[in-house]
């Protein structure tokens, strides 16, 4: 290839070829701009990709796994087609990218709900995969071999420009993501019309495309609400007329608030029901209220925000009671949508620590009468590592002597259950005694673990009954022994439990409906 | 196909292979034994990337064998695992796996910047991220299946397979997509 040959302006690729130059001729006037914009919007893209495939597809670790896997087979698609690619194609490829990825969270929406409309839920795990790479990430990720190939720039100064372009694109998330999806947006757009100006689009029509955007940017966030609220009312059947009272990306999830029209609640982490009313309230009881009225604790500590409605129960028989969360927008919400039933803007005696469960049980030297676990189930590492036996055993160093650890074992503990069962194995191997109860109004089964539990089964019969608790199984601690038999307890090196839970999840979710 | 072809289109997917090893790695053993907060993602991902930048800029300058810095990628992963090991959630000692992840960092951008006189642009990329998603696959799924030991040995026996294949140097076999 010939410097004349880079350099020659060559409209359709039929003349290129014949020319024997090679299709892309010179594409752009500024080839570190375009990439460093393009590393700066691929990361912004799939900050928004990441959030609203991994909550369409209900996310778990096979779902985030693929995901991923989709979004970085998209930059494959993209160096595949940068040698093949029209440079008259470059500039309608930017415009309909734009497009598709300011309006993606709401046209993904519509077509798993129409997915869902035919009974088709289980196409979403094929259709958006396979859509995501070609839409996504592809586009960005032709430029840069591109620009190489063509010799505009050395390829290392074009991949030292584009990772500058992704650290940028990084400090844009951490300083402005909180503002919401429409000032990621913002920033977004005005870096796809940059390179499109790059691109020689004509300085009037990338005026008219910014002016569609920003008309965009402003009916987005109600059409972000309605699309959102129909997804969950078609999809976790919810009441009609549910509506969105927030809906955010934390720096972890994206976090979900409705509330029907008869004024129930709900929260929902990257799809998943963290909470609905009335029927979590169950669970909260069972793990909070149960064990305070067993135990009377001074100091008591829950690992996991939700709405914290436990810490309101908690707190009624307590001296304090401390919430550690990771998630400051969960904590956020809790606070701002669900006083009714955490009461925080009244009660005196509740703090909210943002930090990994983890981290903050090595680090603190506080002891707790009472240490609730109430961690999402083991779908992902990070969670399954929250009952894992390293875990167990912080938790347990941090119980003051007479304190209870309390755990929800996430399915109901039956001898074909093995989620539970090595739950309650982890348990076993750190504590001396482990009473499971299985309340039938939540479904799911409780473990209350401590070396020395500071009540028996009489009395543990009676904090339910007098919580409102009708029936329920209990098993003390020779039972759950016989029960877990030869399960084993969880440790950082046996999380195939994720796998399991994961793959079972997903196989629920296929044959949905 | 000559035996020259298929090492010179082995080595970018071993690369990148290796790279989606490291990073499962790292970002297991980070959020599961220093904190899974948000910090602890971000400390990862901008330290790789300002790492990678450093690596592109004076890679073509640096003359020692990709073997070495191979190496070197390997012994900075292995230390970070050691002082997770002794010291686990110590925050504070933070700065230190910020530099370690930058230095394993360097590797990819060195490699890439080594490498653009072998390949074509689009070849090596497209390679490399194959590589790198058959890694991050292959290393996720392991660890769930088999434990931490995979993230261990896995990228011992993939150096060792790269050093086997030698550095490619420019010459008479181009490799095209």
């Amino acid at each position: 290839m010939t410097a004349a040959g880079r350099n020659a302006v060559l409209t359709s690729p039929t003349a290129a070829v014949a020319a024997g130059y090679p299709v892309s001729g010179r594409v752009a006037r500024a080839p570190l701009l375009i990439v460093f914009f393009g590393g700066a919007n691929l990361i912004l893209i799939q900050w928004v990709l990441v959030r609203e495939m991994t909550t369409l597809l209900l996310g778990t670790e096979l779902v985030v796994l693929l995901v991923s896997a989709s979004y970085f087979t998209g930059l494959s698609v993209g160096y595949t087609l940068s040698g093949r690619i029209w440079r008259s194609w470059l500039a309608p490829l930017a415009v309909l990218t734009l497009t598709l990825h300011l309006t993606l969270p709401i046209w993904f929406r519509l077509l798993v709900v129409a997915l869902n409309a035919i009974s088709a839920y289980w196409a979403a795990f094929l259709l958006l995969p396979l859509l995501a790479p070609f839409v996504v990430s592809a586009f960005y990720s032709v430029f840069l071999p591109l620009f190489a190939d063509e010799g505009e720039r050395s390829l290392a100064r074009l991949y030292a420009v584009e990772l500058l372009g992704t650290v940028a694109g990084v400090m844009v998330l951490v300083f402005l993501s909180s503002l919401g999806m429409q000032i990621v947006y913002a920033v977004y757009s005005a870096g796809l019309l940059l390179i499109l100006l790059a691109l020689r689009l004509r300085p009037n029509h990338v005026g008219l495309l910014g002016t569609l955007v920003a008309v965009w940017l402003l009916v987005l966030p109600d059409l972000n609400t309605w699309s959102n609220s129909l997804w969950y009312v078609e999809m976790q059947e919810l009441p009609a007329g549910t509506k969105t009272l927030f809906s955010g990306y934390s720096p972890y999830q994206k976090v979900d608030v409705l509330e029907s029209p008869d004024g129930g609640r709900y929260l929902y982490l990257d799809g998943l029901s963290h909470f609905s009313s009335p029927d979590g309230i169950r669970l909260n009881v069972v793990i909070g209220q149960v064990p305070s009225m067993l135990i009377h604790p001074k100091t008591a500590l829950v690992i996991g925000a939700g709405v914290m409605q436990t810490e309101q129960l908690i707190a009624d028989y307590a001296n304090e009671v401390t919430t550690v969360e990771i998630d400051p927008v969960v904590a956020e919400v809790g606070r701002r949508y669900f006083q009714a039933f955490n009461k925080m803007d009244s009660l005196t005696n509740r703090q909210v620590i943002v930090d990994d469960a983890k981290h903050f049980v090595a680090r603190s030297d506080q002891r707790y009468d009472l240490i609730v676990a109430d961690t999402p189930a083991l779908f992902s590492l990070q969670t399954a590592t929250l009952y894992s036996a390293p875990f167990f055993q912080a938790a347990g160093d941090h119980l003051t002597p007479g304190g209870v650890l309390v755990a929800n074992l996430t399915s109901p503990f039956v001898p074909d259950d093995l989620v539970s069962r090595r739950v309650a194995a982890t348990l076993l191997a750190q504590f001396k005694e482990v009473m499971v109860v299985s309340p039938a109004s939540v479904g799911w089964s409780f473990a209350y673990a401590a070396d020395h539990l500071p009540f028996n089964r009489a009395k543990m019969e009676a904090a339910l009954r007098a919580s409102g608790e009708q029936q329920f199984t209990i098993f003390e601690t020779p039972a759950v022994q016989a029960m877990v038999g030869d399960a084993q307890p969880i440790t950082l090196d046996s999380l195939d439990l994720v796998l399991q839970t994961s793959a079972e999840w997903i196989g629920d979710r296929l044959s949905w409906r | 196909m000559a035996l020259s072809t298929v090492k010179k289109t082995a080595y970018p997917i071993m690369v990148g292979l290796m790279l989606g090893l490291l990073q499962v790695g790292l970002f297991f053993q980070l959020t599961s034994m220093l904190s899974s907060g948000f910090g602890t993602y971000l400390m990862i991902t901008l330290c790789w990337l300002i790492g990678s930048a450093a690596g592109v800029t004076f890679g073509a300058k640096v003359t020692p064998r990709m073997t070495y810095l191979l190496v070197l990628a390997l012994a900075s992963y292995a230390i970070c695992g050691f002082l997770l090991a002794r010291l686990p959630f110590e925050t504070e000692v933070w700065p230190a796996y910020a530099a370690l992840v930058a230095l394993i960092g360097t590797y990819p951008g060195l490699f890439f910047a080594r490498m653009a006189s072998v390949y074509r642009a689009r070849t090596l990329f497209l390679l490399e991220n194959n590589g790198f998603i058959i890694g991050m696959v292959t290393g996720t799924l392991l660890l769930m299946l088999v434990g931490r030991v995979a993230l261990w040995i896995m990228p011992v026996v993939i150096g060792v397979t790269l050093c086997l294949l030698r550095e490619p140097t420019p010459g008479r076999l181009p490799i095209t997509a």
